[in-house]
């Protein structure tokens, strides 16, 4: 993942609201709350609330935390139903629909293929036979969701929550303030950004994923969820080999390296399933998945030459703005497009 | 300016954090002024919500200074340390400290939430003076999550360099590990105390009571 930035101190609020900003570890990763509020207490007591869907999200699907409810699910016995949670239900639903609609490009249970590259530690390159297991343990036809169970239908599956688990705590975050009184939200967790409740766009800062310390291109929104996927963001090295932390799930190995792919999407769970699914599918895929759906945009960077090509899709034409001179940015053509894509105020929640 | 958030910190952040809001958006995030996030009261209040909060003192001989630099393997010279111990139903819930350090010329407040099986439960930034670009960004704070006294939490181990951030990086990873080491020190301390009034041992005379000196863990 990408980090994007906020470009962002305040934005406008009304004089008379209060902001409250946050920076705190939870999920494994950096939160940054900023939220406006009539008083500073309340906004404090908001962002606490947050805090707690994010850890809540967390002690269900982190599989570091060995007593988690996902990670019992991968501990549980072959052939027998599972009972789950109607929240780790929801979330599997979710991650399996997302799967489905890219083919398999995301998939939730790649948990062997993270473990044959070590992908938690510092890397490795798996023997052939070590990959070849790996793989075959993956893939979502050796887990069957049946309501509220879940039955483990092949040895070695592992449901992996690094591709979907920021998502949603973003969207149980997102929730749990719905019902709080304030406005101008923005939630960063470890570079995927939810925002709500903006009356003006916010300015966020596209890293450029050859010096990701350097913002590109600045892309404007109100509401929504942003999500980059790209492999400049975690080095890992296998003996002196860089290998990428996108793993193609249909063959096992790091996704081709083309520069980085941004989601926008309504839903944090969308921008979170996609970013990493788009980014195995490669560039021209993800730009006609995202034109034949709606709610979805994507933003493709290419280093070419000495600079860098920024392909979208048609609803981010007025979002986008280059920050820097080397970057050329194009808009592709919705008419190989089933549905029309979507205007830009279709992204609005 | 700086006098005053200079004020700020040596008042243990009492001062309100509120920050006026600038018309219209404000340049990119580089520089600028220094960030207060939370007071210490706040951050207590919202790490604890609904708990009994006790603010605890402990005095350390020169012997369990040592101690703690020892197990810290980072510089510990304080005699006095602060931890505020929460308890829900008399259940202990967790127990906090606050490490004020330097990053290059100016401080960051730190607040360490310690679960009962002495794992960093919380970590969160409550000033920072800092040009905010020295702030690590990703994920690079959640490293710390979960994690106890142990080698592995140590930058180039467990915990990853962060480019762009290696001071700030530094220094969280040493005020972690002070913490813990001081965490792990009052844990012995107490346990001492009980076998020896399971003994029935008198307990020692209290030290005589001293001024905490500033910084460091407070």
């Amino acid at each position: 993942m990408i980090t994007l930035t906020s470009l962002l101190v305040a934005c406008a609020p009304a004089a008379e609201l209060v902001e409250i900003e946050r920076r705190v570890a939870v999920m494994g990763t950096n939160l940054e709350v900023r939220l406006a509020a009539g008083e500073r207490m309340a906004g404090l007591r908001a962002s606490e609330r947050a805090l707690r869907a994010l850890e809540e999200t967390e002690r269900r699907l982190s599989t570091w935390l060995a007593d988690s409810e996902l990670a019992r699910l991968n501990a549980a016995a072959l052939g027998v139903p599972h009972a789950l949670s109607e929240a780790l239900a929801a979330d599997l639903g979710a991650a399996a629909a997302w799967s489905r609609a890219t083919g398999g490009a995301f998939d939730p249970t790649v948990g062997s293929l993270v473990a044959a590259w070590d992908l938690r530690g510092p890397g490795r390159v798996p023997s052939p036979a070590e990959l070849r297991g790996a793989l075959a343990a993956c893939g979502l036809d050796g887990l069957r969701l049946d309501g509220g169970d879940a039955t483990r239908l092949r040895e070695g599956l592992a449901l992996e929550e690094g591709g979907f688990g920021k998502g949603i705590g973003l969207d149980a975050a997102l929730a749990t303030l719905a019902d709080c009184d304030v406005r101008n939200v923005l939630l960063d967790l470890g570079g995927q950004i939810a925002l709500a409740a903006w009356s003006e766009p916010v300015p966020l800062a596209v890293a450029d994923p050859r010096e990701r310390g350097r913002p590109c291109l600045e892309l404007s929104l109100r509401s929504g969820s942003v999500a980059t996927s790209g492999n400049g963001e975690r080095g890992l090295d296998a003996g002196g080999r860089p290998i990428g932390h996108l793993l193609d799930p249909r063959t096992g190995r790091p996704a081709p390296d083309f520069g980085s792919l941004t989601v926008v999407a309504r839903d944090a769970i969308a921008a979170d399933c996609l970013s990493t699914g788009l980014f195995v599918l490669g560039p021209e895929a993800a730009l006609a998945f995202a034109l034949e759906r709606d709610g979805i945009e994507v933003l493709v960077l290419e280093p070419a030459g000495g600079g860098l090509r920024a392909r979208a899709t048609p609803g981010l034409r007025a979002r986008l703005r280059p920050l820097i001179e080397a970057v050329t940015l194009e808009f592709v053509a919705a008419a190989t497009s089933t549905t029309p894509s979507p205007q830009a105020d279709s992204l609005e929640r | 300016m700086r006098r005053l958030l200079a004020a700020s910190f040596a008042g243990l952040l009492l001062a309100s954090a509120t920050v006026p809001a600038a018309p219209g958006p404000a340049p990119a995030m580089s520089g600028g002024a220094p960030k207060v996030f939370l007071t210490r009261e706040e951050a207590l209040e919202l790490a604890f919500p609904d708990c009994e909060r006790k603010r605890l003192t402990t005095y350390l001989t020169k012997a369990q200074t040592k101690r703690v630099a020892e197990l810290a393997k980072v510089p510990f010279d304080r005699s006095v340390v602060f931890a505020y111990e929460a308890r829900r139903k008399g259940e202990l819930v967790g127990t906090a400290y606050f490490d004020t350090h330097k990053v290059r010329t100016h401080r960051e407040i730190l607040m360490i939430v310690v679960g009962p099986a002495a794992r960093i439960r919380r970590i969160e930034v409550l000033a920072f003076a800092e040009p905010v670009d020295y702030l690590p960004r990703g994920a690079w704070y959640g490293q710390f999550t979960g994690r106890g006294l142990d080698d592995e939490l140590e930058l180039k181990r467990a915990i990853k360099g962060v480019t762009g951030a290696t001071l700030t990086a530094r220094a969280t990873t040493a005020a972690a590990r002070r913490l813990l080491a001081v965490h792990q020190v009052r844990g012995e301390l107490a346990l001492e105390k009980k076998r020896r009034a399971a003994r029935g041992g008198a307990a020692p005379a209290p030290r005589p009571r001293r001024r905490a000196p500033g910084g460091e863990v407070r």
